[in-house]
């Protein structure tokens, strides 16, 4: 159990270190020759992610169920389905420089994750709450918050952009970045799908819900809510043309924060007995 | 060639440095010119290698001579030829020889000398001229290494600096520039109000990235009929102009109207008309075109004359910076042919 453990940060820390390999090697190629290594990202990115996939595999082993109990978990999760949907969604979209966007986010996230050991509090997930419709609801839930963490991605991309052409700068990053045209139809899109994504996850949960309504974490469901409404809003605003497509990435950045802000905040306000791995273990052994 | 004959490399010629427009039009030739004086200067005593290349910003005659003639008999040699006005030719002219003759091959193969740093059409030119002159026999073992080098040498500073990064025409800009707002720009749609010489040549430039739908008007109906014509565009009439921008993507202005064609009142009417869309809006008019307030409107780009020449020039600036960077792996290759030639040449000597 001890090797797996170290193998385990390890592992996560080798994801961390290639991501930002890749990250820096990619900075330095822009600033020197002026050109985007491409492959190179994607490569980092894609062998980061296989490390971090079985680090967290081995984590499911350790918690009995999906890892998304406490914030280092949730970070891990959130960076592997972005690392997932980049790796899927960057070769049909062919957007230039997303790779590089997605490695920062990715590294900062893996970074603070890691350097902070009170993110990975040890914690005993109740036998209830690994009913398959709840492991279901959050799994989808933060596999929408990876699909917000690229919308926001992109919305960033687009302000840098927009911003270079307005401010006529022509040199660095911006030679490098997709069309504003381009970048503004995929936001729209990722509004939606992951609005959609999240329908499901909340419609999972309330299938779950109504057969255990005591279950109900009331801060989570609220805010859960809220974020899904204040999307739609955005969305629709949008699609009527009543908001530009400025202000749909600043709503899209903003909206992305309070939506990771939510996560702490359900995870600070979490009841469930924090207990340590051993006695989940002496549980398990039971 | 003997020992005592050591290959010298000379390089004699006359370029955009040493000699603006007016004086390079007069030693420009026509091929069959060219060919009589590379001849001629091959068949002249002590010269064993010839290549004469002549472009629009330069004559240079590469070679290769021995001991028994010297550089400057060659260069009175050619100064005196009926193909060039000695007057012009002798009083605008360099020579290099040895490593500095080296030297200057792979810097123009490179594009290092050429007037606008970095391009390339200088490799072609230089590769039509090796082959017609190698095919001649003008060329040997020398000469052939030397640009062949130079041609590899060429290949490696592209790759290796950023010698021909950056658009460098206001054609190439916009283009660049449309890509950045649009994206794909074979959909868009263009207007083009007036004409002139760089507004012609940057709707040409768009048009060659597959651009269609191009609409064009003008002040005089003759004008925009002309227009119309040159580029395969639909005419509207000037007096529609206001109406007619909410439905392109691209706007390219340069009239020589002494006040504003496009005042901001009806960019925002169209803008209204089509908030999420964005709106280029090239102005290459001075006096100017387009009200510049219309740069602060929301999804409107507004580029003058001015803004796209500091783009010019910031990419000029960007070439000059990876010049070094290019010289000095120029100063290694060369210095390289210089040992591998003299060591052919030695052992040449000992057979």
């Amino acid at each position: 159990m001890a090797l797996l453990e170290f193998s385990e940060s390890l592992l996560f820390i080798s994801a961390a270190i290639l991501f930002v390999t890749g990250l820096l090697i990619a900075c330095v190629q822009l600033k020197t020759k002026g050109q985007y290594p491409q492959k190179l990202i994607y490569l980092t990115l894609l062998f980061g992610f296989i490390l971090q996939s079985i680090a967290l595999n081995i984590r499911s082993i350790f918690v009995e169920g999906c890892p998304l109990g406490n914030p280092f978990e949730v970070i891990q999760f959130i960076v592997w389905s972005l690392v997932a949907l980049f790796l899927l969604v960057g070769p049909i979209f062919k957007l230039k420089s997303l790779g590089l966007f997605t490695a920062f986010l990715v590294s900062i996230a893996s970074i603070v994750s890691l350097i902070i050991p009170s993110l990975d509090a040890q914690y005993y997930q109740a036998k209830q709450t690994t009913h398959a419709l709840i492991e279901l609801h959050a799994s989808l839930a933060i596999f929408s918050y990876a699909v917000y963490s690229l919308l926001a991605i992109l919305s960033l991309m687009f302000l840098i952009q927009q911003y270079g052409l307005k401010k006529q700068l022509f040199k660095g990053i911006f030679r490098h970045l997709p069309s504003i045209n381009k970048l503004d139809r995929c936001v729209t899109y990722l509004i939606w799908i992951g609005t959609f994504i999240l329908l499901l996850a909340l419609i999972f949960g309330s299938l779950f819900w109504l057969d255990n309504p005591d279950t109900v974490p009331r801060l989570k469901l609220i805010s859960t809510i809220a974020i899904f409404i204040a999307y739609i809003i955005v969305g629709a605003l949008k699609s009527q043309n009543l908001i530009s497509p400025r202000r749909q990435a600043t709503l899209s950045i903003v909206l992305f924060i309070l939506s990771i802000a939510s996560l702490w905040i359900i995870e600070i306000s979490r009841p469930d007995a924090v207990q340590s791995v051993d006695s989940v273990e002496q549980i398990s052994e039971e | 060639m003997t020992a005592s004959s050591e290959p010298l490399f000379f390089v004699i010629g006359s370029s955009h440095k040493e000699a603006d427009l007016t004086i390079r039009e007069t030693f420009s030739l026509e091929l069959v010119a060219l060919k009589a004086l590379e001849t001629s200067i091959k068949s002249l005593e002590g010269v064993e290698e010839c290549l004469a290349l002549n472009t629009c910003n330069r004559l240079e005659i590469y070679g290769v001579c021995n001991d028994s003639t010297s550089v400057e008999t060659i260069y009175q040699e050619i100064c005196k030829h009926e193909t060039i006005r000695t007057s012009s030719f002798s009083e605008h002219s360099f020579i290099k020889v040895k490593s500095d003759a080296i030297q200057h091959t792979l810097q123009l193969a490179s594009g290092l000398a050429s007037q606008m740093i970095g391009e390339t059409e200088i490799l072609g030119q230089m590769k039509q001229a090796f082959l017609r002159s190698k095919d001649a026999g003008n060329t040997q073992k020398y000469l052939n290494r030397l640009f062949e080098k130079s041609f590899q040498t060429a290949k490696l500073i592209r790759s290796g600096t950023g010698i021909t990064q950056g658009q460098v025409s206001i054609g190439n800009i916009v283009v660049h520039l449309a890509t950045r707002i649009f994206g794909e720009l074979s959909k868009s749609r263009i207007l083009l109000i007036g004409s002139g010489d760089v507004s012609d040549k940057t709707a040409q430039a768009l048009k060659n990235t597959g651009v269609k739908d191009i609409t064009v008007t003008s002040r005089s109906k003759k004008n925009t009929d002309l227009m119309s014509e040159k580029f395969g565009a639909a005419a509207i009439h000037f007096e529609h102009l206001e109406s007619q921008i909410e439905h392109h993507d691209i706007i390219i202005s340069s009239t020589a109207a002494p006040n504003l064609i496009l005042e901001l009142e009806p960019i925002q009417k169209a803008m209204r008309n089509r908030p999420n869309r964005p709106l280029f809006l090239i102005d290459l008019a001075v006096p100017r075109d387009i009200a510049d307030e219309a740069t602060l409107l929301e999804n409107v780009y507004l580029y003058n004359l001015d803004a796209l020449a500091n783009i010019a020039n910031e990419n000029l600036a960007y070439r000059k910076s990876e010049m070094q960077k290019a010289d000095q792996m120029i100063k290694t290759q060369s210095w390289g042919i210089w040992l591998q030639l003299r060591r052919r040449s030695l052992f040449n000597s000992f057979q």
